[in-house]
Formats: structure tokens, sequence, C-alpha cells
């Protein structure tokens, strides 16, 4: 027999709790939900920023999809930067992180050094500093110049331009290798002890140990890092303004030009949420995918 | 009556500066005047360089000074995002009272909605005799009513520096041609191959190589607003395309590459600060800039190209407009004191001193006197204004400069300047795109 525990009872509902959370309520409400919801409205309109929407239903996304030649050229540019971006970042805060994890002095001031670009993240200083270290008569160039190396044209051409700014996200690799550092500390030291008895070198724990250790935290880093990449819009609207020849075109710029360039809101509105689905779609598609490679210790239970 | 006392008012002012004890004189008047007034605080939007910033500001602190229940809250920056910042601001009504708004927009905002006053209708607080009516007809009205005021007298001119051009043995003396710029080009890259005869980048081409070059073979600008359609045919297309491909392939032009670094902004590029470039096609209000970025050179100012054949040539392509347009809030709460405003920036003598040539040539008789009096305009200004003057271009402002026709055309250039295709194929893409832009319009 279960012995019955006594639940206080509530007379009257506590709004205490709510008006602890209003602040962020009316901030959800008014600059997520509300935005949110009027986005998909719009997008079924055509609304063009000083006329009165009416509804087109689903005209948007049918010339989307079938007579905008940009938005496929905006759709392979996007594609293409997330997929140098994200294993670019992490590979990269992986390696610094694992380089960091060590108890050397100051490690705290070198780990502080190294998080700091992360800190300028998406602002547009940065992007502008980008821009003049790699101008054609930039600190790059001028670099590779005294080293008896050739010149690179880094933003003047439509190739070239977009890994200089897939560099630019991946140098802000901070938060990132913030978490595999705590992950890192995370790995039980027995594990390492008990495979060098067996003889396992360092190369070998870390890919057999340490990786799936912190396969959750890979996992999270991937999942934010696409959805950041596939939104990514400050740099190339910044560093190069989409150009040149439409090579850093992304969508995220291509949304704000239609938005408020050529005004149109109701279609830069169906292009968000192409882009919502997009990023819907991948998530579902790597959630789908990590499932038996992720180890979770708790057994993986949400 | 009342446009009399404001005249009358200024013209003490004006009186009581320029004796001895004027400045004690003026404000005390001014004094006087204010303590029945409401304060009044206006906002002012405009774009440009340190030197019109610092002028512009220098103007609204003089005018603040002379009428005190006026604050005047400055906004300025750098004119990339500023067609955004004021589209949005228009559209929530949070624009600013005096905006300072591009020529090229301004068919767009006007089929879009009423924004701005009609300077007709506020006669009595602004004096327009200086301005030619002609020039308000052409470039400023829009179904009668007169929604802005130009901000001076702009039109394109090529400005040649002259140091570098008599080192290569340049001949500039005669009437410049398009097929004239490919030779002097070839002869630029023989006399150093790190040389160009053009500083131009893509954006540059759109507005000083494309619109001319279509104007000048078809007679009409790019695209007919009654229509909806083009008006050039698709060979006509191609040979405007065909001509900047070859400026690429014959090396006039700097390598577009080079250039994307400081697209729209061709006083920045380190080629012509280290007078590597020979000349470069640009408004009289961008002049000065352009100068002062290498001033070792001399300089002379030359007219626009045109066709070789002139049988062939229907117009001449090029006219004089404004570089910006003075407009008017609808929306504001304090109308008459913004155009009071704007009367005192056109109109009044100090102000025309400290404004000089900033937005190009001044649009007023007045100012303009004001400032070749005292020399405050460099004659390279004046020069390459009275060449654009001749010309008989069409004004094209309409559905040409609208910012999506405008991106194509940029998309078709960018196109073949980076050898991506070939000037037919770009035609046909850019000519698809075009009337799918159209017909929404």
């Amino acid at each position: 027999m279960k012995k019955k525990t006594k639940v206080k009872k509530y007379r009257r509902i506590d709004y205490m709790g709510l008006v602890y959370i209003a602040p962020w309520l009316l901030g959800f409400l008014l600059l997520q939900l509300y935005p949110f919801l009027s986005s998909l409205f719009y997008s079924f309109t055509d609304y063009q920023f000083f006329n009165e929407p009416s509804f087109v239903g689903l005209k948007n996304y049918i010339k989307l999809f079938t007579t905008d030649p940009e938005f496929y050229n905006s759709l392979k540019v996007t594609i293409v930067y997330t997929l140098y971006t994200v294993p670019g970042k992490l590979m990269m805060a992986l390696f610094i992180a694992v380089l960091l994890n060590k108890n050397i002095k100051r490690i705290g001031l070198i780990r502080t050094i190294y998080y700091l670009p992360s800190l300028f993240g998406g602002s547009v200083a940065v992007a502008i500093l980008w821009k003049l270290l790699f101008m054609d008569d930039g600190a790059i160039n001028n670099i590779l110049l005294t080293l008896h190396l050739p010149k690179v044209q880094w933003l003047g051409n439509s190739s070239t331009a977009l890994m200089t700014i897939c560099l630019l996200e991946i140098w802000q690799f901070g938060s990132s290798m913030v978490m595999f550092l705590a992950a890192l500390k995370q790995v039980p030291a027995s594990l390492y002890e008990a495979a060098s008895l067996d003889g396992a070198g360092k190369v070998k724990s870390f890919f057999h140990i340490t990786l799936p250790q912190i396969s959750p935290i890979i996992f999270f880093n991937i999942i934010m890092q696409t959805i950041t990449a596939l939104q990514n819009f400050t740099s190339s609207f910044v560093v190069t303004g989409g150009g040149p020849n439409k090579g850093t075109y992304v969508l995220g710029m291509k949304l704000y030009t239609d938005a408020f360039t050529y005004f149109k809101m109701g279609y830069a509105s169906a292009t968000s949420w192409v882009i919502f689905g997009l990023i819907l779609v991948v998530t579902l598609l790597l959630f789908r995918f990590s499932s038996g490679k992720v180890y979770y210790e708790d057994g993986g239970d949400f | 009556m009342k446009k009399k006392s404001v005249m009358a008012a200024s013209l003490a002012v004006m009186l009581a500066g320029s004796v001895f004890m004027g400045g004690a004189g003026s404000v005390a008047k001014a004094a006087d005047s204010a303590e029945d007034k409401e304060p009044v605080t206006l906002r002012f939007s405009w774009w440009g360089g340190d030197e019109r910033n610092e002028a512009t500001l220098q103007v609204i602190d003089n005018f603040e000074k002379e009428y005190p229940w006026i604050t005047i809250e400055p906004e300025f920056g750098g004119d990339q995002g500023y067609l955004e910042k004021l589209s949005t601001s228009l559209a929530g009504g949070q624009a600013a009272d005096i905006i300072q708004n591009g020529p090229g927009w301004m068919p767009s905002f006007m089929s879009k909605g009423d924004f701005f006053i009609d300077f007709n209708e506020y006669k009595d607080n602004i004096d327009l005799s200086g301005f030619s009516e002609e020039y308000l007809e052409n470039t400023c009205t829009y179904n009668d009513k007169l929604v802005g005021l130009p901000s001076g007298i702009g039109t394109t001119a090529l400005l040649v520096n002259k140091t570098l051009a008599d080192e290569i043995g340049l001949d500039f003396s005669g009437d410049v041609t398009w097929e004239g710029l490919t030779e002097m080009g070839k002869k630029v890259q023989e006399y150093n191959s790190d040389m160009y005869l053009l500083n131009i980048d893509t954006s540059f081409l759109v507005t000083n190589v494309f619109r001319p070059y279509i104007m000048q073979i078809t007679g009409t600008p790019f695209v007919n607003d009654e229509t909806k359609s083009l008006s050039c045919s698709e060979e006509e297309l191609t040979q405007v395309l065909s001509y900047i491909r070859s400026l690429y392939d014959d090396r006039v032009v700097q390598p577009a590459g080079e250039t994307a670094s400081f697209e729209g902004a061709p006083q920045t590029n380190p080629k012509w600060i280290n007078g590597e470039c020979v000349a470069v096609m640009t408004n009289a209000s961008q002049i000065n800039n352009l100068t002062s970025a290498n001033e070792d050179a001399e300089y002379m100012v030359v007219s626009m190209p045109e066709m070789q054949d002139k049988e062939a040539q229907k117009n001449e392509g090029y006219y004089a407009n404004p570089p910006q347009l003075m407009c008017v809030n609808k929306s504001s709460e304090h109308i008459e004191e913004a155009v009071m405003f704007l009367d005192y920036f056109f109109n009044n003598e100090e102000a025309a001193a400290i404004l000089k040539d900033l937005r190009s040539v001044p649009p007023t008789e007045s100012a303009r006197q004001i400032c070749e009096e005292k020399g405050l305009i460099s004659s390279l200004v004046t020069t390459a204004v009275n060449l654009g003057l001749e010309k008989n271009g069409i004004n094209e402002m309409g559905l040409t400069t609208d910012s999506e026709v405008e991106a194509v055309i940029k998309t078709m250039i960018e196109s073949v300047s980076f050898g991506e295709s070939t000037p037919e194929e770009a035609c046909e893409s850019g000519i698809d795109m075009l009337e799918n832009i159209l017909s929404e319009k």
C-alpha cells in the first residue's frame, strides 16, 4: 500500500510567478511571437511597406521557387557557407579546446584571449575590420608580399570572397570552444588511465574516449552552429555587400534586400519562412542521423 | 504679408550682422521674438562625407542662433543603408522632419504614397525665386506638386589626372568618344601595365556608361515608364554589354575583382590615390572628394564620352539632375518651421558661403553669386556643370532608376565583367528578370 501524500491545495491562482517572469513574457510576446505570427500572415499577402496587405495565397512561395533565379543562387551560397563554416568552426574550437585543456600557468588568461573574438560576434565593427584586413591593399596582402608570396584577391572574386566570409565566422569559435572545454573536463580521468594501461596512445584515446564522451556537446554545437550559419547576414552585408557577382548573396541578404530596398515585405516574409522550414528540416535530419551515434550518460531521455 | 515680414526680418538680421554692433543686435532681436514662441524641435537627416557634415552642422548652428526657439537635431551618416532607413522610417511614421532624399528614389516613393509636402503651398515661408523654374519643373515636380528642392546642380563629367595624362601623352583636347576611350586605355596599358585609364567600378558603370550609352543609341531612357517595358532591343542591349566587356578585355578599366572592395567610393581606390588611374567619370558633387584624395596631381575636366558616329547618336545621353533633393515630411508637426529652415539653408548668404559646392554647384542664383565672388567653388566643378548643362539628355528618373531594375543592370554588368557569361547570355537572362520585375510594377 502506498502512503498518500498530502498535497497542499491552492485556494486561488498564485499570480506571483507570472509577475516574476513578466519581463521575459512581455519580450517574448512583443518581440518574438508577434513578429513570428505577423510574418507568417504577411507571407501570404502582397504587403509592400506602404500599402494595406491583401491576401494573395501561395503566390509569393510559388514565385520564390519557380520564377526567382536569385533564390537558387542564394540557397546554393547559403548551403556552401554552412558546409564550410560549421565543420571548420567546430574543428577549430575542439582543437583549441584540447590545447587549452591543460593545467599550465595563466591558463585562464590564455583561455580568455581565445574567447575574445566571440565577444565581438556578429558585430559590424569586426566585419569592417575584416574588410580592411582582406582588402586588396589590406594587411593580409601586405604580409603576403613581405613574405614574397603572391597577392590574393580575397574579396574580389566570388569564391574567395565567400571563403573570406567563412573565415570570419570560423574565427569566432569561442563559444563552442568554451563548451568543448567544459565537456573535456567532464571526461573521467580513469578512462584515460585504463586506456594507457592497455597501451593506447594519445591519438587513439582521443578518438576512442574523448570524442564519444563529448559527443552530446559536439551534436549540440553542430545544431546551434548550423542554425546560425543558415541565418547569416551581417558578414556578407558589411564585408562584401552580397557581391562580387552575387557570390556571397546569402539568403539572409536576399531577404533584407527584398524587404528594405525593394519594399517587398510579403515576399521577404515568405523567404524567411522558407529559411525557417529549411532550418527545421536540417535540424530534424541531424537528429535522425545522430541517433545511436551520440552517447548520453542518462540514456538520452529529454 | 507674411512673406514680406519674413523677408524683412531676415533682411534686418543680415543688416544687423553687417554693422559693427551686429552680433548683439541680432541676438537681442531674436530673443524678443523668441519669447512668445513655443519651442520647436525638428529632425534633419542627410548623408554625406566629413566636409559636408561639418558644413551642414555649422549652418544648423547658425540657424539656431538666429531662431533660438527652434532646435534642429541632426541625423547624418554615410550613404550606405540610407534608403533602407528612410523607407522604414517613412512607413513607420518616424521619419525626420527635413529629409535629404535621392532623386532616383523619388518616383518609387511618389508611387507608394503621399509623404512629402508641396513647397508651392508654403511660399509664405520660403523664397523660391532664386531657383530656376524650369529646373524645379524638370527635376522636383511630380503630379504638379513641388515635393523637393534641388540641393544643387549635378552633372556628370570626366575628371582627368592631367599630370598623368600628359606624362603618358594622352590628348583630351577633342571630343571624347567611347571608341576613343578604348584607344586611350590601350595606350595607358602600353605605358605601364599597372595603370588604367578609368577608375570605375561595376555600380558606376550602371550610371555612367550603361544608361548614357543606351540613351545615346535609343534616344530614350532604358525603361519606358508608360508602357513599363524596355525601350531598347535585345541587339542594342547586347551592344552595350559587349562594349562594357571590351573595356575589361582591353584593360581600359581596372579588373572588377580589384574594384569590388571599394565599390561606390572611387576616391578610395588606391590606384587613384597613387596617381595610377588617368580619369574618372563622376558627378560634379564628388569632384572635390576625388581631387583631395591625391593632391599632388593637376586636374582638368572634360565632357563625358559620346558616340564617334554623331549621326547614329539620337541623344547626348547626359542631363543635369540634382545630386539630392531636400524634402519636408508631410506628417511633421512643424512643417512651417521646417520650411523656414530650408529657406535659411538655401537663401541665407552666410549659409551659402558655408555650404559652398559640397552638394555640387548651389541651385539658387544668389548662392552661386556669393560662392563665385568669394571663390568658393572650384573651377573644376563649375566647368563640369557648364559642360553638363550643354547636353540634351532626357531625365530618366523613374523605373529606369528603380532599385530593382538597377540591381538587374548591375547583375548583367557583373556577369560580363567577371567573364562568367557572354554579353548575349547576360542580355537574355537580364531581359527575363527585367520583364518579371516590370510586370509587377
